[in-house]
């Protein structure tokens, strides 16, 4: 099963590990965590703004776990994005995966977190200790 | 509602990110020519050729929440992400 969410909310870090996943069928579980880091390239950040085209989000993100599964063979499958003002130190991401072996979990983990940079239409801007702010741009996984 | 040959679509274009701090807006419904491309509509929406070039060069376009080239063609109801260069996470 997958679960996806893009919310407004705290994300709860110990309830998504504890919680996220059933079964004995897999030995092996992979999660990862995002937190806003309070520095970026020299400077000091105190928060980053998220936006979302959240219906389109859904749906690259529903793709990208489906490549997942079908190349690593992924049990279950758990991405909670958060948006919204998020201060230093705030866990804006979680991404968790199951499966049979730890080699496909940590594969198929790393897989959603680029693929996700690439082509979910997330924007963050950072906003700086010294009063300005700026948005953040990867370079586009499309031509 | 399906459009009358040679009547303009209408499309909603859709603003993220500092393309909606640009145009101070995170929707536009506009009406294009019959047969107008994506592409296109970066022309009608740019406040002069230079701006619309440059959008066009660092944009990536998505219609009904799927990515497509700007060579599609729009047709009634449409509704266009033009989407800035994204990062999430």
């Amino acid at each position: 099963m997958i679960h996806i969410a893009i919310t407004q909310e705290a994300i709860d870090l110990n309830r998504e590990i504890s919680s996220s996943f059933h079964g004995s069928c897999c030995g092996a579980y992979a999660w990862f965590a995002g937190v806003v880091r309070e520095e970026n390239e020299g400077q000091s950040v105190v928060g980053i703004d998220y936006e979302c085209y959240e219906a389109m989000a859904k749906k690259e993100l529903d793709k990208i776990f489906s490549e997942a599964q079908k190349e690593w063979g992924i049990h279950e499958g758990r991405l909670i994005h958060r948006v919204g003002y998020l201060k230093k130190g705030e866990v804006s991401l979680f991404v968790g995966v199951t499966s049979p072996h730890r080699r496909e979990a940590f594969s198929a983990l790393q897989y959603v977190i680029d693929e996700l940079k690439k082509r979910v239409p997330l924007w963050k801007k950072e906003y700086y200790e010294a009063g300005h702010q700026e948005w953040i741009s990867c370079h586009h996984g499309h031509g | 509602m399906a459009s009358r040959k040679g009547d303009d679509v209408n499309i909603s274009v859709l603003l993220f990110a500092g393309l909606r701090e640009r145009f101070r807006r995170s929707k536009m419904d506009i009406e294009v020519p019959p047969g107008a491309t994506v592409a296109e509509v970066f022309g009608f929406i740019a406040h002069d050729p230079e701006e619309a070039k440059q959008l066009l060069r660092c944009t990536l376009c998505a219609v009904n929440q799927n990515h497509v080239s700007k060579d599609v063609v729009l047709s009634e109801g449409d509704e266009l992400a033009l989407i800035p260069p994204v990062a999430g996470g």
